[in-house]
């Protein structure tokens, strides 16, 4: 029987405190783990955007869009490889809201896209089709589409149902990348814009551009800028990580929320190990006066202090992977359900782990700080004299 | 032992176990100074078996604390198995009592969740011995005590009296040359208590252990083979 088997048994003397205080642990670092890895699926679109990929919009709002004509004059910049457009189309799949990005988009934007794959048989058939469209693998797997399929969209923005037929479906080659997305052809909706609805057509939303190897990215997106300075459509150009990071921006005050969460849930785990740890070694004061009187210097029984809290602490944390089980095996649809839609990309990740092993260690030898001081002061005689 | 040990230089020590010159122990109750021990001086040969008696607050116990190198005397010479404990700091002390003391308390101070063979081989774990031979060892000790078939009970299995003779077990597991037991007979009966005694004589007689041990009780203090009686923190006889 070594130290730590010896802290381990101690526990054993109270199981259920010692449970309920490993359970504690537990549900506060799961709750921690959660909430970080909440905190980062709401970033997971800007950690996995290119920082050498330009966005092109209006500088007044994103609402508003910019002329076709743009394209080709970008395309013309020193430094410029590909320009593609896109426009957010904001359409409803089964009289359900939006749950997924929809974009109409023209080739070379699902070309700057390289990392969504599909198959180059797929591909040729989107390219086509007018009315062909490349889903994600998300979508296909939710909704139970595959190519070859007729899919209608209800459009908001773009009012009427618009009919569709499914080319591919793409994946992405990383598995951070959010695959909740549509591609259809912008011909397709800004012909049917100018018959129909006379909605700014000719008009799209926002580039894509892709720069050469080496390209300066600063000088780029000022020089479009300028191009378009003193037009009636000013652009406002940033990089695409720059981008996204503008729309989680909208969400700070949440995001601050749940970090101040995050700690207060930290603090509670570290009362509730510190008051059992602080109980225990009150209760066994004389205890350790013994194993002191039988040789056991201050560094054994200090040892045997932060023992104690690691078990705890290690036991917490063993129930964590535990509770986590069902989001390391599970598809997320399985254990978030619609909540699905609002993170695509939920993963735990290994450095919030570290960091959650990194808080238990640290719980442990914080809660065993206050022992660790009373056993510094305690004298053999102090207490074998309680028995007296 | 250590660079601290110091043995006893005058004639009469040298086959003394414990020479104790001129000791004093004072304690603060409040703000006033207490005088448990006053300039006491005592010398116990090695193999002897000593009662300390004396009425409550004579300070035979701080006495015995002092021996047994929980505490150290505010003035004198307290020379145990060639030690001089006042020279040791906190962690020296401990690894003394480790190696020279043996201790028998009265309320028997077993860890309650681990069984009786676990509580005496406890000390075993600072010798760096595998689990093997501290369980041997502690198998043995167990035997010597006449609990050889009791090593795999918990102390909430066992009855007062064996619960003492599992600690005298834990007191001599590490072979040491002196056990110090505190009133080891003031929470039995009368039979358990005499099977302690006799255990204890035992240990003594057979196992040539030195022993100094406190008790009230003149029927326990007949054991000994001296009695040391103490008031007012000097001995009186």
């Amino acid at each position: 029987m070594e130290l730590a088997s010896l802290a381990f048994r101690t526990l054993r003397r109270h199981p259920l405190r010692s449970l309920l205080t490993a359970l504690g642990i537990a549900v506060a670092l799961t709750a921690f783990v959660l909430i970080r890895t909440i905190i980062g699926a709401w970033y997971s679109g800007v950690e996995a955007s290119v920082k050498d990929r330009l966005i092109v919009r209006n500088a007044v709002s994103l609402v508003f869009y910019l002329p076709q004509s743009y394209q080709a004059q970008i395309e013309q910049i020193p430094g410029v490889e590909l320009v593609g457009h896109g426009n957010w189309f904001g359409g409803k799949f089964r009289d359900e809201e939006m749950r997924f990005q929809q974009f109409a988009v023209d080739e070379h934007y699902v070309d700057i896209y390289s990392e969504y794959q599909t198959s180059p048989q797929e591909r040729e058939s989107w390219d086509k089709n007018r009315k062909g469209l490349l889903v994600g693998q998300s979508i296909a797997d939710t909704y139970g589409v595959k190519p070859g399929d007729n899919l209608r969209l209800t459009g908001t923005i773009f009012p009427g149902d618009w009919d569709f037929e499914v080319s591919g479906v793409f994946k992405a080659q990383e598995s951070g990348k959010d695959t909740r997305i549509m591609y259809f052809h912008y011909d397709y909706l800004n012909e049917r814009n100018k018959a129909e609805l006379g909605r700014q057509p000719d008009q799209v939303g926002f580039y894509v551009v892709r720069l050469k190897a080496g390209a300066n990215v600063a000088e780029i997106a000022k020089a479009i800028d300028e191009k378009f300075a003193n037009s009636f459509a000013e652009t406002l150009t940033e990089t695409e990580t720059a981008f996204i990071q503008g729309f989680v921006s909208m969400s700070s005050g949440i995001i601050a929320a749940l970090n101040a969460v995050s700690v207060v849930v930290v603090l509670i785990m570290l009362l509730v190990l510190s008051n059992t740890t602080l109980m225990s070694f009150r209760e066994r004061y004389r205890e350790f006066s013994v194993l002191n009187a039988l040789g056991f210097s201050q560094r054994h029984l200090s040892l045997l202090v932060v023992g104690e809290a690691a078990v705890l602490s290690s036991a917490g944390f063993v129930l964590l992977l535990i509770a986590l089980t069902p989001v390391f095996l599970l598809p997320a649809k399985s254990y978030l359900g619609e909540l699905v839609n609002f993170f695509p990309v939920f993963r735990v990740s290994m450095s919030t782990l570290a960091f959650a092993v990194a808080l238990a260690i640290g719980a442990a030898l914080i809660a065993a700080f206050p022992p660790l001081l009373a056993l510094r002061r305690m004298k053999v005689t102090d207490g074998l004299r309680l028995i007296h | 032992m250590n660079s601290a040990t110091d043995t006893a230089t005058s004639p009469a020590a040298h086959s003394a176990l414990i020479v104790a010159d001129r000791i004093s122990k004072s304690y603060m109750r409040g703000t006033e100074r207490l005088q448990v021990l006053d300039a006491l001086s005592i010398q116990i040969e090695e193999g002897e078996f000593v009662a300390l008696m004396g009425p409550s607050g004579s300070g035979k116990t701080t006495l015995l604390n002092l021996i047994a190198g929980f505490d150290t005397a505010d003035a004198g010479s307290l020379i145990v198995a060639g030690s001089n404990l006042s020279s040791l700091s906190e962690n020296e002390l401990s690894k003394w009592r480790l190696n020279h003391v043996g201790f028998v308390f009265q309320f028997y101070n077993l860890l309650p969740v681990l069984s009786a063979q676990e509580n005496v081989a406890l000390p075993l774990m600072l010798f760096g011995m595998s689990a093997k031979e501290r369980n041997e060892r502690a198998r043995f000790s167990l035997e010597v005590v006449g609990l050889g078939d009791r090593v795999k009970h918990l102390p909430s299995e066992l009855s007062g009296g064996q619960e003492q003779r599992v600690a005298i077990a834990r007191a001599i597991v590490t072979d040491p040359k002196l056990i110090v037991a505190d009133e080891p007979t003031g929470d039995l009966d009368r039979a358990s208590a005499e099977e302690v005694l006799a255990l204890l004589k035992r240990l003594n007689t057979e196992f040539k252990k030195t022993i100094v041990m406190v008790t009230h009780d003149p029927a326990a203090a007949s054991h000994a083979s001296r009695i040391v009686r103490l008031d007012k923190g000097k001995l009186v006889g």
